[in-house]
């Protein structure tokens, strides 16, 4: 039995299948990862709704794509309706969304995790750490709960096809570990630390329906010293499919040409040994949703119920707070006077009755879920397979971690997911990715990478992690990012896989394929661009044209003599279309930060600076910001204590110095 | 770190002094626009014209190259006629350069560290210099956010946001059945009511200024305060006529009085204008005093028993100062400061608070922030056209309406604090429905 690794992954989920698929990219050598689930069966899976993607959520798989990640392949090869959002708007701000088969999106992920000799899967939960010297350099493990939470009614007893064959696992307690040793440990504890659910006055302590939550970690992480904090988010009701009057409710088509999240999908050769099914895309069956909404008799039950809804009612001391983004049925019945709300229907899977009720997330009990759901036009038969629930649960307070997703207090220990605060399995996978990266980066001694916010969403949500507390799921949104106009979908891979080559992480066969077609990539937009330059149209030159709103991609195509990709033609046209604006917002941003890049040591003792007022102080020493881009954005924090602690930083780099020279 | 740009900041005292020195610090080229002649190193001064728009003024300066110079970068000193007016014209003219932008506090002395051109020796002071001129500054910050133009600012950028979240809520959650973009005709005529109150909040090209070029401070006060006592001992000389008996000052007194610091004031005693009552011309003298009040950069506010009782006419920066402190008083004072005209005592104190109050505290406060300041309302301005422009084209191209209003927000900020992009996210949330 091994113990020792180079890299010890925590968790199965969007973040912890990121992290341990890139340290493999990474490492190449059979045994070097270890992935520690308590449910091996369940990586991959996913806890809500059954779709990828979305606004900056996209843009966001796209670019764990341009870096080798998975989600991206995972989500093409499950998809069952892909549609591009927002393709009125210019292509800064669309983003490609898809409903996914949950179990296929599942099976995918752990058909991948499993194709590589570098991870080894060990079924266990961690309760602690081994730290020597301040650094983690390990993990105790025991074997995985068997005790199961109680089903909160008999009316959600149903169990999806994978919840069962989780459900039938059996573990030999002789072959799991007791220890393991690394170089480094990424921790995702999604939302099973401490976590607890609600359904009306009924709690279950849990993580996810009828999994048992993550006690001992939380407490260890407690006697570490790390702050924690406690969110709450909810997952809506899932109906079965069967009950419902389907073909009486309109329909929500996908795309007719979709368009697949991975540069790979669709255009690789058929014959690659880990990917089978690349070649074909999409490869299942299509799918449209249905459209259905709630009444005004449905909220005056709602709001006759409120008493009953533990979460609107509000959790003590202020605990738990859910999103904003993502209200309950009752917060928007009670925020918003609307006669109705729309609730779309979303299948959960081709082969599954499961149908996923997204807008009416609650936490309101049984009896007025039912009156909901039966309220809604072609549900009055319609049958709840699974109570709407909410889950609160720990994070740990993200301005404890460096922007690498390393703690500050335990070199080695790295955390991703919806541990640091964020919501969404795009945001984890990020996270997870970024994570991976670094922790073998720290395995080897090699300096950190990460990503600036001009960079890559990826870059802006890291960002934001460290320089802000989340008080609530942190979920990433377009208007979070000053550079939008150059962090699009469509240049993910012009933005990132140079990077991803560079650091190692597309040395693998799947890898090499990418790494091909980028340059096959680069070869195309060369030439668009040279035509673009070159070329006039109507007495017109190109290059001016494009330049005119109305001039679209389809009127660049017609003006081009050679025949390109789609996507490099997207992409040619966004850049030249956008190019006089990226280059006056990036001026402007960067007059206006013009310290982002120094860095700032982190031995600082801001409290000693004399001059910086007491608030800033107190902001610097919470949060310790690696640089001071970070630092003016803290609150609290001005371009005036900015330039107070650049003289300070440049005064204590030349003492040393003169030491020497008195000596 | 990237290169840095050039930079330019006012480095004399604000208010009047009869030369004033523009310190710029960068690459020679960004600066070259500004002037008729080339500009290049020399030993001493030498004369140049200055490009003031239509305007031509000539001036002296004294250009040093890497890495000879203060900075260590290509710097040029720059010495103007020391008018107020003049020195904020031409700091805004220098820092509208492209690549140019107004030097933060103490920017000069940590481009000198980066560039290692300060010794030992001199870090060990500089940092409580940066301190000093950090607290002037933002006591000058305080001082221009209670001159209402603080909750400007904040009402400004509370507008700018919420147009920016409407047409955020169009980019982010153009999926969510709730939410009705703006129509780019109710965005543009609400972008024009801002540009509106903005265009009359910067100065125009003649900024207002007192008749001599100095801010104006006046003693006011019930008769028989102390007034012309103090006037008498600020300006160091026997002016005004000095008698026990009420009114006995008969018309408005004003001196140039010199601060720590070197900078000056015009002081302006009108106690001569509280005539008696039954003065046939009280009421024409009442509304003088006023008059004079109401325009007075900062308002000397006396009262020997330290209860200061009454409004002053609408002087926004009054100070309270305690007069015959000598005299013991059977409560506590409500002064900010205490003084004794016939001993000196605490008059020091006073000429500095003094300073402060008609915001000339320290080398970089003044004319410098409130510069900054118009710049930036400048460049709020700049971006918020340009969103109106992209509104108002056949094919609005949201993303880069929301680009421009995002910059003019940053711009805004300057004054009114930094407005977060989440913030603009907690205005979508509480407009519409959002939550599939």
């Amino acid at each position: 039995m091994r113990t020792e690794y180079q890299i010890i992954v925590i968790g199965g989920g969007h973040a912890g299948a990121e992290a341990a698929w890139a340290a493999a990219n990474l490492l190449r050598e059979p045994g070097s990862v270890a992935l520690v689930t308590a449910n091996p069966a369940r990586i991959g899976a996913m806890s809500c709704n059954p779709a990828i993607g979305g606004l900056a959520k996209g843009q966001l798989v796209r670019e764990i794509d341009a870096l080798g990640g998975l989600m991206g392949l995972a989500a093409d090869a499950s998809g069952i309706m892909f549609k591009m959002l927002n393709t009125s708007r210019g292509p800064a701000v669309r983003g490609p969304r898809c409903q996914c088969d949950k179990e296929a999106y599942a099976k995918e992920v752990q058909r991948l995790i499993h194709s590589r000799p570098e991870i080894d899967i060990i079924p266990g939960m961690v309760d602690d750490f081994i730290i020597e010297a301040d650094r983690c350099v390990g993990v105790v493990i025991s074997p995985p709960s068997k005790k199961k939470p109680l089903p909160v009614s008999s009316l959600c007893a149903a169990a999806t096809e994978m919840e069962r064959r989780a459900d039938e696992q059996t573990f030999d307690e002789n072959e799991i570990p007791r220890e393991l040793r690394a170089g480094a440990t990424v921790l995702t504890t999604g939302t099973f630390m401490r976590g607890l659910m609600h359904t009306g006055e009924n709690r279950t302590p849990g993580g996810r329906f009828g999994e048992a939550p993550a006690i001992g970690i939380s407490k260890t992480l407690k006697r570490l010293g790390f702050e924690l904090g406690r969110l709450k988010t909810g997952t809506p009701p899932r109906l079965d499919k069967r009950t419902i009057d389907w073909e009486s409710l309109p329909a929500q088509f996908g795309d007719e040409r979709p368009m697949a999240f991975s540069d790979l999908s669709g255009r690789a050769p058929d014959r690659t040994s880990s990917m089978p099914t690349l070649g074909a895309f999409p490869l299942l069956e299509q799918h449209a949703c249905r459209v259905t909404h709630t009444t005004p008799l449905i909220h005056s039950v709602i709001r006759a119920n409120l008493d009953r809804a533990p979460i609107f009612s509000g959790l003590p001391n202020g605990k738990g707070v859910g999103p904003r983004y993502c209200p309950s049925i009752e917060d928007k019945v009670v925020r918003f006077d609307r006669d109705q709300h729309t609730v779309f229907l979303e299948p959960e899977g081709l082969g599954s009755d499961w149908v996923y009720c997204n807008g009416i997330s609650t936490s309101l009990p049984a009896d007025v879920q039912q009156a909901i759901i039966r309220g809604m036009p072609g549900c009055d038969k319609a049958e709840i397979l699974r109570l709407a629930y909410s889950v609160e649960y720990d994070m740990v307070r993200p301005h404890q971690i460096h922007a690498t997703g390393m703690t500050k207090k335990y070199p080695g220990l790295f955390l991703a997911g919806q541990i640091n605060g964020t919501s969404g399995y795009e945001e984890a996978g990020a996270q997870g990715l970024v994570a991976g990266v670094n922790a073998v980066r720290f395995s080897q001694d090699k300096s950190p990478w990460t990503l600036g916010r001009d960079e890559a969403y990826i870059g802006v949500l890291m960002d934001d992690l460290v320089t802000k507390t989340p008080t609530e799921p942190y979920r990433m949104f377009t208007s979070r990012a000053e550079h939008r106009l150059l962090l699009r979908a469509d240049n993910s891979a012009d933005r990132l896989t140079p990077m991803a080559i560079e650091l190692g992480l597309l040395d693998t066969e799947l890898g090499m394929l990418r790494q091909q077609l980028f340059q096959q990539r680069r070869r195309e937009l060369q030439s668009i661009n040279g035509e673009i330059d070159s070329r006039v149209v109507e007495g017109e030159p190109l290059s001016k044209s494009i330049k005119r709103p109305e001039f679209g991609e389809d009127e660049l195509r017609s003006a081009l003599e050679g025949t390109y990709e789609d996507s490099a033609i997207s992409t040619a046209h966004a850049d030249r279309s956008y190019a006089d604006y990226v280059v006056r917002q990036k001026n402007e941003i960067k007059r206006q930060n013009e310290l982002e890049n120094r860095t700032l040591p982190s031995s600082i003792e801001y409290v000693t600076i004399q001059g910086l007022r007491k608030e800033a102080v107190e902001a610097l020493t919470r949060f310790t910001p690696a640089t001071f881009g970070q630092a003016g954005r803290l609150e609290g924090v001005t371009p005036a204590d900015l330039s107070i602690i650049a003289v300070h930083v440049r005064r204590e780099k030349s003492k040393p110095k003169s030491a020497v020279t008195d000596v | 770190m990237t290169n840095p740009g050039s930079i330019a900041s006012s480095a004399s005292a604000p208010g009047s002094a009869p030369r004033a020195v523009i310190r710029l610090s960068g690459d020679l080229a960004d600066f070259q626009p500004l002037f008729e002649e080339e500009i290049q190193p020399s030993r001493g001064a030498r004369f140049v014209t200055l490009k003031l728009g239509e305007i031509r003024l000539r001036a002296m300066v004294v250009v040093t190259v890497a890495p000879s110079s203060y900075t260590g970068e290509d710097s040029v000193d720059l010495f103007i006629p020391g008018g107020a007016a003049v020195v904020s014209r031409v700091v805004r003219e220098i820092v509208e350069l492209p690549g140019v932008r107004q030097a933060g506090a103490g920017e000069f002395t940590a481009r000198a560290y980066t560039n290692g051109k300060l010794t030992i020796d001199q870090a060990k002071t500089v940092a409580a210099t940066i301190a000093a001129e950090n607290e002037a500054e933002l006591a000058e910050v305080n001082r221009l956010m209670n001159q209402r133009l603080g909750e400007k600012a904040m009402s400004w950028a509370s507008e700018v946001s919420e147009c920016l979240a409407l047409v955020e809520a169009g980019i982010d959650f153009a999926d969510q059945e709730d939410v009705v973009a703006i129509a780019p005709k109710a965005l543009s005529d609400r972008l024009g009511l801002v540009l509106g109150e903005l265009g009359e909040h910067v100065s125009g090209d003649e900024p207002r200024e007192s008749r001599t070029g100095v801010p104006r401070v006046v003693l006011a006060g019930e008769p028989s305060a102390g007034k012309s006592t103090l006037f008498n001992a600020l300006v160091g000389k026997q002016r005004s006529v000095v008698d026990e008996a009420p009114g006995t000052t008969r018309d408005a007194i004003a001196e140039i009085v010199e601060l720590p610091g070197g900078s000056r004031i015009e002081l302006v005693d009108l106690a001569g204008l509280e005539e008696v009552a039954d003065n046939q011309l009280s009421s024409a003298i009442f509304q003088r005093t006023a008059a004079e009040i109401e325009a007075a950069d900062a308002v000397l506010h006396c009262d020997p028993n330290g209860v200061f009782e009454g409004e002053l006419p609408g002087a926004q920066s009054a100070l309270r100062v305690r007069t015959k402190a000598d005299i013991p008083i059977a409560h506590d004072s409500r002064a900010d400061v205490d003084v004794c005209a016939l001993d000196g005592w605490h008059l020091d104190d006073l000429r500095s608070a003094i300073a402060r109050a008609a915001g000339l505290a320290g080398p970089s406060a003044g004319g410098v922030i409130a510069a900054r300041f118009d710049s930036a309302i400048r460049d709020a301005m700049v971006h918020i056209q340009s969103a109106r422009r992209l509104a108002e084209a056949p094919e609005a191209q949201w993303e880069l309406i929301a680009g421009e209003l995002r910059l003019a927000l940053d711009e805004l900020g300057v004054i009114s604090g930094r407005i977060d992009p989440d913030e603009v996210l907690g205005l979508i949330f509480q407009t519409f429905c959002i939550g599939k």
